[in-house]
């Protein structure tokens, strides 16, 4: 094979275009390639599939709205942190200011907070702002080269220009370094170029920095205030502690600290997912299970918002590639309108269960135009599809009701979040779940004003959604009238505190005989305790509140053509976002047929291992019957005696050196799998790695 | 009472002479050699289940060794009352859902003719004793720990020690010596097969089991790949029994010495081969599974457009499953390195790879910078400078192995990651080591944004096993060798002469462990010779040998340094042979 060499381990294939071509490469001149179109544009294949702009643009469109949500959510941190080193920075103290800012525990997202703090504090306070990771300073020396290369040569956008210069030079140049990284010299650079705003030093991940590195630096800094005055500003993943456990008093003493907390990422998830997931903005509907397993991983696992969005994309990519054109959607061009009345026939009715499904209730001539009249196909299909849509976004609006109403509720037998709910809601008919249930006898316990109060929340949220919606002004018209019902007996029963009713039964039982009192009795235990006026109020209430979710909430997942816009596929999202290869190993060595597809090693479980497994699939065999030390020559035997089984057992076969060449090779897979490995307790054995008996 | 493990040649031609009686007239002769396990194969059932029946009693028998010889007499007396306890045993499985039999035990079902089975032949006096390791720990354990068999006592042992695949084995001193148990049962089952095709009285019965066999390695896969399901209770014990669990750990961990054979590879005619060896058989060989292979292979490369597709969107694909990826690599390799764009492949497992490699063959090889710089961050800008700018051309990163030694260190990780989250550079990796995702951290992960995709190749390992020093594998010391050659080369002719004396010495050393030369005593060599005139001097050289791991220095009995060259003597002897000492 071309890429095995014993010699080296790195191989190059370039493409032709570099051979000399190299002058045009450099970015920002203008060269004929600049011309060239990127990958994409060019076409490759997906890229000019019809569905691919449709998906960049529903991309698109999402990562805007992320983006403005993360500048809605560190607004408030950010001007906090810049008003607190701007202004201590201008007052003359002896310390040095310092900015704490706890980030949390979801590493992959702090380059997006720390890029915007970045941004803050050069629009607001100084244009010397220099971001440091642990990575590059291992020591003063790094850590001051950093600063000061960061300083003088800004970031890479003045490197390229400055290689533009030396135009001749026929290969690109290595940046200008500092040669000198002393605190003096950053003093020397700070006295020449003349400003008097501060240097903020930012140091992303203070818990991974070298504290002696930190101290020396903090000590350096307060030293040369004077003529140099520095900011610092500390991400702290953990607690604020860590800052003093990590520095001394004498230093810490140096330091004129304040915390900053960012949001929970917990808390920004949430919001992401009820304000741009959750939202009718967002073009791409996903699947409750699906949906479920990407939170069940930031919760579980990261706490990443970042690489929650990444697996989103993931399934959105795939959901687009799978349905093709028929992902595209939007309310004012169905793509379908587009397509001849054939094509839809032919792409939509033989693939589609949900379709097959509608077809089925119909009878008569009305079935028989479905399956064969591809013009009328296409008017359902537009139809079916319009209905889908419509409502989902009441679908939508109706779990935003719903959570109003559960969300307060002890235990959250419907969980906490919207999301909660949608996990459910998406492909089940959530007022047949228990849980909905136990939330509707405890909604029966609910006090006046706060039946009041979820009311004027429920008809808040229809209202700010009527505008779309039209189909929702019936229910607020029948909502207020109840809430209004509801207002008037709080007013009335203030003046009237007790019934006259029940006066009047005490009066009439007084002046009965013991047997008709008896009989009286029993006859009022037979008949329902009178309901009181706001008794009655509430159960009209809460009947509607009902029948307006069952109406709402018709799972999308139970309607025609919901594959088309319900990005569902569990399996494959579990399978290539969280992968298994401890199992696909596992099962490979085990169960070979299960790859191979041959009809040689099939259904041989009964026997154990079967002479035609490939070899190392026979020593894996092998190997699960020993325990932790494995005897090489035992193994060896054992090997050779199922690889000659087919020979005649007459004689004990010595081991022939092909047997034990391919006995060999198998180990050494083995060992290369990390199942084995050698061990220098006995002479010719091998220690076993894993453990664990799984045949039988 | 036979010591496991140990040989005992004179005990090997025993046939065990069994007459099976199966209603009145029906008589069977079996001749089992040399395991009466087999015999009692039928009662081990009950083991397993942990039910205490008669048959028990007749257990400390096959656990001493000594009744072998009079086995004609007892195991008929056993297996009249096992034949009993088996319908019996039958009954009560089934009642219970746990229908699984073992292979063997059809050699106890009535059969009506009867018929003479020889099983197994002589054995060589040399390879006996192929017990696999744990069932003589168990036998061990069994005859030493719990004499007193009780009921209660036999559960306990069950669930402690018992894996089910050995549970079917009951220990009996005398084993036919190449057989696995599983082929053994195998091999009886067969033969009682073929008896019963003759006679299907019980055909269904077998038919039956064997069902219920598979319907258990069902269970099993299921238990891995699925969430449990709400099924009988009967699956959910199996289930106990047969999946991997994390009490298997603390089994296979047990503080007791795991006992094995004293077998070497020296019985062998050549206890190892060298690579070329086996590389030229394994070339004469057919090869398995070669079309089935090729359809895998096919399918995979039916996934690449699939793929680049993930790549271009900014995801990474990590590879993994059973076989080498390398072929799969260098085939995706040709369809995406085009006219415009770049590919590199790296070899993970290539034993001397640096990280230093893969960044100057991306920043000197691709993009053409004169120099590289030593700083591996400084690499790291130049390179997601380059892959995030909009125009550049895309740079497809290929590394075989990112789980490889040389580039497990989370340096390199971390590095790699960073730079695959540049625009334009697109990183496929592939993963083969069981523990790999072990690497990855939540960090790694974010950075990567993998995909995974399970392209199992079942191709062997030959590549990437070239490299590794296999245990079996026979060093042929050239590389050393050839090593040893270049550092002499560069030496002073009194350093040679010191490493003369240590040569000399270690090849005159008779003793199978040479403990090494003594720092004194080649000092004492040494100045008689006139290399070295002072302790110092002679320090300094050593310290010369040892920076090139030409020397090894370990604390003798005594405290004193002891010096000797890590190489066997068989290289030694060459070396000294190419170079002419004397003249020094």
């Amino acid at each position: 094979m071309e890429t095995s060499s014993m010699s080296k381990g790195v191989f190059v294939y370039r493409g032709k275009r570099s051979k000399g071509g190299r002058k045009s490469r450099s970015p920002n001149k203008s060269s004929p390639r600049k011309i060239r179109k990127t990958r994409e544009e060019e076409g490759l294949g997906y890229s000019q599939e019809t569905w691919y702009p449709a998906y960049k643009c529903v991309l698109m469109s999402l990562e805007d709205q992320v983006q403005n949500l993360y500048t809605d959510m560190f607004a408030q941190l950010l001007e906090n942190v810049s008003v607190f080193l701007g202004r201590t920075s201008s007052t003359a103290i002896n310390e040095i200011p310092t900015a704490v800012v706890l980030t949390g525990i979801n590493l992959p997202d702090h380059a997006v907070i720390f890029e915007a703090v970045e941004k803050k504090l050069i629009d607001d306070i100084s244009p010397h702002v220099v971001l440091l990771s642990s990575r590059t300073c291992s020591t003063a020396r790094h850590l001051f080269g950093q600063i000061l290369n960061k300083c003088q040569f800004g970031d890479s956008e003045m490197e390229i220009e400055s290689a533009e210069d030396s135009d001749d030079i026929e290969t690109p140049q290595l940046r200008k370094r500092a040669t000198k990284c002393t605190f003096s010299e950053i003093s020397l650079w700070y006295k020449n170029q003349g400003s008097d705003k501060p240097v903020i030093v930012v140091l992303t991940d203070f818990e991974a920095f070298t504290p002696s590195v930190v101290e020396d630096f903090i000590y350096l800094a307060s030293e040369y205030k004077s003529e140099v005055p520095v900011a610092l500003v500390f991400g702290v993943a953990t607690t604020e502690t860590t800052v003093h456990c990590a520095l001394p008093h004498r230093i810490m003493s140096r330091l004129a600290m304040e915390t900053f907390a960012t949001k929970n990422s917990k808390d920004v998830l949430s919001h992401l997912i009820n304000e741009v997931i959750l939202s009718s903005k967002c073009l791409f509907r996903i699947g409750g299970t699906v949906f479920k397993m990407l939170t069940d991983i930031f919760l579980f696992y990261d706490f990443s918002i970042q690489s929650f969005l990444q697996k989103f994309k993931f399934c959105m990519l795939n959901h687009f590639a799978k349905r093709g054109v028929f992902a595209v959607y939007c309310k004012d061009d169905l793509t379908v309108d587009f397509m001849t009345s054939k094509d839809v026939a032919k792409s939509i009715v033989p693939k589609l269960k949900s379709f097959r499904l509608f077809v089925e209730q119909h009878r008569g001539q009305e079935k028989l135009d479905l399956l064969t009249n591809d013009d009328h196909i296409k008017e359902t299909v537009i139809r079916l599809e319009n209905e889908l849509l419509d409502h989902f976004d009441y679908f939508l609006v109706g779990l935003k009701c719903l959570h109003e109403m559960t969300a307060s509720l002890p235990q959250h037998p419907l969980g906490r979040q919207v999301s909660d709910l949608y996990f459910e809601a998406v492909s089940k008919k959530i007022w047949e779940m228990p849980e909905y249930l136990k939330c509707a006898s405890l909604w029966k316990h609910l006090s006046g004003t706060e039946l009041e109060e979820q009311l004027d929340r429920i008809l808040l949220i229809l209202e700010g959604a009527s505008n779309e919606l039209a189909g929702l002004n019936e229910w607020i018209a029948d909502i207020t009238i109840v809430n209004a019902k509801l207002k008037r007996i709080f007013t009335g029963q203030r003046s009237a505190s007790c019934s006259p009713k029940k006066q009047n039964k005490a009066a009439e039982l007084s002046g009965l005989s013991r047997t008709q009192l008896q009989q009286q009795l029993k006859e009022l235990s037979k008949s329902s305790p009178v309901q009181n006026k706001f008794e009655l109020v509430r159960n009209e209430a809460l009947e509607l509140v009902d029948k307006m979710f069952r109406s709402l909430l018709r799972p999308p997942r139970e309607m025609p053509l919901h594959e088309l816009m319900l990005f569902d596929d569990l399996e494959l999202a579990k399978k290539e976002l969280m992968g298994n290869s401890r199992l696909a190993l596992n099962k490979a060595l085990f169960n070979p047929h299960h790859y191979l597809k041959c009809k040689c090693c099939e259904q041989k479980y009964e026997e154990g291992i079967s002479t035609s497994f490939p070899d190392v699939c026979i020593s894996y065999h092998l190997h699960l019957e020993f325990m932790k030390h494995i005897n090489l020559y035992d193994w060896l035997q054992s090997f050779n005696l199922i690889v000659e089984r087919n020979a005649e057992e007459e004689e004990d076969s010595p081991v022939s050196t092909e047997t034990q060449a391919r006995f060999t090779q198998s180990i050494a897979d083995m060992q290369f799998l990390g199942f084995i490995k050698p061990t220098s307790r006995k002479a010719d054995h091998v220690l076993r790695l894993t453990w664990g008996n799984n045949c039988a | 009472m036979t010591k496991e493990g140990e040989v005992k040649s004179d005990d090997c031609e025993d046939y065990v002479k069994v007459k099976v009686i199966c209603g009145e007239d029906v008589e069977k002769h079996l001749f089992i050699k040399g395991s009466k396990e087999k015999v009692y194969a039928g009662s081990s059932t009950k083991r397993r289940t942990g039910f205490s029946t008669a048959s028990d009693h007749f257990e400390p028998l096959d656990e001493f060794g000594e009744n072998k010889n009079r086995a004609p007499l007892t195991p008929k007396a056993l297996f009249a009352e096992d034949s009993l306890n088996k319908s019996r045993d039958k009954a009560d499985e089934v009642r219970r859902g746990r229908r699984k039999s073992v292979a063997p035990a059809g050699g106890l079902q009535p059969i009506p003719e009867a018929k003479e089975i020889t099983l197994s032949k002589k054995r060589a006096a040399s390879d006996n004793g192929c017990d696999t390791p744990e069932r003589k720990r168990r036998r061990n354990n069994s005859v030493e720990e719990e004499p007193p068999k009780t009921p209660s006592n036999r559960t306990m042992r069950n669930v402690d020690m018992k894996t089910p695949e050995s549970a079917k084995q009951t220990p009996g001193s005398k084993r036919r010596v190449l057989d696995t148990p599983r082929l053994l049962r195998t091999n009886v089952k067969k033969c009682i097969g073929e008896m019963l095709c003759e006679s299907d009285s019980d055909a269904i019965s077998e038919e039956s089991e064997s069902e219920s066999e598979e319907e258990v390695f069902n269970d099993v896969r299921d238990s891995v790949e699925t969430p449990p399901k709400k099924e009988e209770a009967k699956i959910k014990i199996k289930k106990q029994t047969k999946s991997f669990s994390a009490e298997d750990y603390f089994d296979a961990h047990v503080s007791s010495k795991v006992i094995t054979s004293n077998h070497s590879l020296r019985k062998l005619e050549k206890p190892r081969l060298d690579q070329d060896t086996i590389n030229d058989a394994l070339q004469k060989m057919p090869k398995k599974h070669e079309k089935e292979c090729k359809i895998i292979f096919k399918n995979l490369e039916s996934k690449f457009r699939r793929w680049q597709c993930l790549l271009l969107e900014g995801f990474s694909l990590l590879l993994y499953g059973l076989g080498s990826k390398a072929s799969l690599l260098n085939s995706f390799r040709k369809l995406v390195s085009s006219d415009e764009d770049d590919a590199i492949v790296i070899n993970g497992f290539f034993p001397t790879l640096t990280l230093r490699d893969i960044f100057s063959a991306i920043i000197r090889d691709t993009l053409d910078y004169a120099v590289v710089p030593g700083d591996e961050n400084e690499c790291c800008n130049i390179i997601l400078r380059h892959f995030n700018h909009s125009d550049s051309h895309h740079l497809y990163l290929l590394i075989n192995n990112i789980d490889g030694q040389a580039l497990q260190s989370s340096k390199a990780q971390n590095a790699i990651a960073r730079i695959s989250m540049a625009k334009k550079l697109h990183l496929v990796a592939s993963i083969d080591h069981i523990n790999a995702p072990l690497l990855l951290d939540q960090c790694l992960l974010a950075k990567l944004n993998l995909v995974w995709q399970d392209s199992t190749t079942m191709l062997p390992y030959y590549e990437e096993t070239a490299f590794e020093n296999s245990v079996m594998v026979q060093q042929s010391g050239k590389m050393v060798l050839s090593s040893l050659h270049s550092v002499f080369q560069s030496l002073t002719t009194n350093a040679k002469k010191i490493l003369n004396i240590l040569m000399e010495n270690q090849l005159n050393a008779q003793e199978a462990n040479y403990p090494g030369m003594s720092f004194r005593d080649l000092y004492q060599e040494a100045r008689e010779q006139f290399v070295v005139s002072s302790n110092l001097a002679l320090r300094a050289q050593l310290t010369e040998f040892l920076d090139h791991k030409l020397v090894k220095m370990k604390k003798g009995f005594d405290g004193s340094e002891m010096l000797h060259l890590p190489l066997p003597p068989a290289i030694l002897k060459e070396f000294k042979s190419t170079h002419n000492f004397d003249s020094l």
